[in-house]
């Protein structure tokens, strides 16, 4: 039996104070990007009801045409609404993410000169009323290891994949889409030597 | 919407007071441990904080040699470190509470009395819960001297908290 058993035990149920909110802080400022390329899920968002909502929609490949159509149709439903000097639609999401798309006819299109009400019927979905959510949603990051910059500290590279999602949801016909796409972001954190 | 938290937050949270604690006694002074726990932990983490885990001793020993650098380049700031030290010993790097028993106090008092390079290897082995040779990559120490300083300080302190239950003002010098 370890002699210094019982100092031991006392000395550990003494706790060191914690660090001011101030200091940590200042660290989040000093790490700047380097310390969110680490992150961790907090344990209630697991069970997001979003995210099963979509993963179901990823199940469905024949989608792909649905969500492509169904965004030319948005699109072009916007471009004839405000052509009619309609201000009712055009939800202010829309024009936040997409600031005047500028629109134009394109004879090579599948749906140049079918009316809205054709499409309507043509794809069973709504043209209008359409509410976009944007997600950014991290799948991989991939540390490319240390690169050198001529007259500049060197730098870890790291790759970010992004997965952008759009879910178009329609409240009146409970009609659901999810559009995503792919994207990748370069960041380079300087490396201090010493 | 999924809600993120960068790891390094929860490994701060965990790891952050035991660091401060081992800044303090290579600053002497509180202000200059929060910055030395700044400079090595930023330093650290932008090398290895991408993979998401990073050991303590790392960090342990980069505010160890932060701690030297800095003392080297400056003069004056060792004579206003140790002038400071005096004023604030390393029991108050503790919590404090009401109900903390006399023991305790006189434990923390006792360990003020351990010459600091015992100090240093009981704060690493005890609240850091580093192991003997982590603790001495950290101190640039062989592996037999930190185990006879962990040893002689727990021996010590063994010996004087009676000491301090008897008597809580002992003469300092004499020790």
């Amino acid at each position: 039996m370890n002699e210094f058993e019982s100092i031991e035990k006392e000395l550990k149920s003494l706790t060191p104070k914690n660090p001011s909110p101030q200091l940590t802080d200042r660290i989040e400022q000093g790490l700047g990007d380097a310390g969110n390329l680490a992150m961790r899920r907090l344990p209630e968002e697991i069970k997001s009801p979003s995210a099963s909502v979509k993963s179901n929609l990823t199940f469905f490949p024949w989608l792909g045409l649905g969500i492509a159509a169904s965004l030319v149709i948005t699109f072009l439903s916007v471009y004839f609404w405000e052509n009619r000097g309609n201000e009712q639609f055009a939800p202010s999401s829309v024009r936040s993410t997409s600031p005047q798309v500028s629109l134009y006819e394109d004879p090579e299109s599948p749906i140049h000169g079918v009316s809205v009400a054709e499409l309507e019927a043509q794809s069973g979905m709504p043209v209008g009323g359409w509410l976009p959510t944007f997600q950014e949603r991290l799948l991989d990051r991939i540390d490319e290891g240390v690169i050198s910059r001529p007259g500049r500290l060197p730098a870890r590279q790291v790759r970010m994949h992004y997965i952008d999602e759009i879910l178009w949801q329609h409240p009146a016909t409970n009609k659901r889409i999810l559009s995503t796409q792919p994207r990748q972001e370069i960041i380079l954190i300087d490396l201090d030597l010493y | 919407m999924i809600n993120t938290e960068p790891i390094w937050k929860s490994w701060f949270a965990r790891h952050g007071s035991r660091l401060l604690l081992f800044a303090r006694q290579q600053a002497r002074n509180p202000h200059d441990a929060e910055d030395l726990v700044q400079e090595a932990f930023v330093r650290i983490w932008r090398l290895y904080g991408h993979t998401g885990e990073v050991a303590p001793g790392l960090v342990y020993r980069a505010i160890r040699r932060l701690a030297i650098d800095w003392a080297r380049s400056l003069d004056r700031r060792i004579i206003r470190e140790q002038k400071t030290f005096e004023l604030t010993p390393l029991s108050s790097s503790f919590e404090y509470s009401l109900e903390k028993d006399e023991k305790q106090r006189a434990l923390l008092r006792a360990v003020d009395r351990l010459p600091d390079e015992q100090k240093e290897v009981l704060t690493l082995k005890i609240w850091g819960e580093l192991t003997f040779d982590e603790i001495a990559r950290t101190l640039d120490l062989s592996l037999n001297t930190v185990a006879s300083r962990y040893r002689y300080a727990l021996q010590k302190l063994k010996d004087w908290v009676p000491e301090e239950l008897d008597d809580p003002n002992p003469n300092l010098a004499s020790k």
